[in-house]
């Protein structure tokens, strides 16, 4: 069903994104599920284990690294991931720029994570997301 | 160490151009930027700096800790790697390394961000050496094109 091994990290003292400080935290790094299983429920299914595994294992954040779909996926309302107010301005930048690139005339200003669209969140104009819970 | 880092976007304008100071006195002042890049960089004063940024099935971290000389280097390179923005900057008080070769004179070392197609997407940098006394060596200048901690080897090699 995966395209790729499926990696979490458990760092001892990684740099909380919702607060300052270090603490212990859990990273989804990747999990690349095959065309033919996609949106069949997988993510959701996971999601929901892993977290109470994490919380067991005392992580007070889960951050991910939303690359290429998880880019669109992992920023999705139900997921409940924010984005640091520092990534957030960035992606508010690179959005308005992707707007004038794209010849768009009257540009829009996101002002939350959901109002990014998808053909901006897919494009390359941003790598790697990072986004974290607290747990 | 004072660092002085600019932003350019893909349309070659300065999205942002921020004072940085390491040491006791760690803090930044912004010089020039958009309304999103001012907000955004107002919410990294006084933290670590740690993000991650995948590459193929490479995953490129960039960490540093606040008020540290690197700081602002590690930052230039985040946002050249993961948002393809161009940066500049110029550090007025160099590597200790390049200090030692200007012990009379003064000296700039002024590295630009690499275009994140690179590969390597490292720094250049161009560290110059320029004494005071006219009748010595009028100065040393390396160009070099690596990560910037390899850089500042070769400069001292040259």
């Amino acid at each position: 069903m995966l395209d790729k091994d499926l990696e979490r990290w458990l760092c001892d003292r990684k740099q909380l994104l919702g607060q300052a400080g270090r603490s212990k935290v859990a990273v989804r790094v990747k999990f690349y599920v095959r065309r033919n299983f996609r949106q069949k429920g997988l993510a959701t299914y996971i999601v929901g284990r892993e977290e109470n595994l994490f919380r067991r294992w005392g992580a007070k954040e889960i951050h991910v690294f939303a690359m290429d779909l998880g880019r669109w996926i992992w920023t999705r309302e139900k997921f409940r991931y924010s984005i640091p107010p520092f990534d957030f301005g960035l992606m508010q930048q690179r959005y308005r720029e992707w707007q004038r690139a794209m010849g768009v005339s009257n540009i829009r200003v996101a002002t939350c994570l959901s109002d990014f669209p998808k053909e901006f969140l897919l494009s390359s104009a941003v790598g790697t997301l990072p986004l974290f819970k607290s747990l | 160490m004072t660092s002085e880092l600019k932003v350019y976007n893909q349309f070659r304008e300065v999205i942002l151009h921020i004072r940085l100071a390491s040491g006791d006195e760690a803090g930044f002042y912004t010089i020039d930027a958009t309304d999103e890049m001012k907000a955004a960089i107002s919410n990294l004063k006084g933290l670590d700096f740690d993000r991650t940024v995948g590459r193929g099935n490479e995953l490129l971290r960039f960490t540093a800790k606040w008020g540290s000389p690197e700081y602002a280097r590690v930052l230039a390179r985040y946002l050249v790697n993961n948002f393809g923005w161009t940066t500049k900057l110029v550090e007025t008080q160099g590597p200790s390394l390049v200090n030692s070769l200007a012990a009379s004179g003064s000296y700039f070392c002024y590295y630009v961000g690499t275009s994140p197609s690179l590969p390597e997407a490292g720094y250049s940098l161009v560290a110059e050496v320029t004494t005071e006394d006219p009748d010595r060596h009028p100065s040393l200048r390396v160009d070099a094109t690596t990560t910037a901690a390899q850089t500042v080897e070769m400069s001292c090699r040259a």
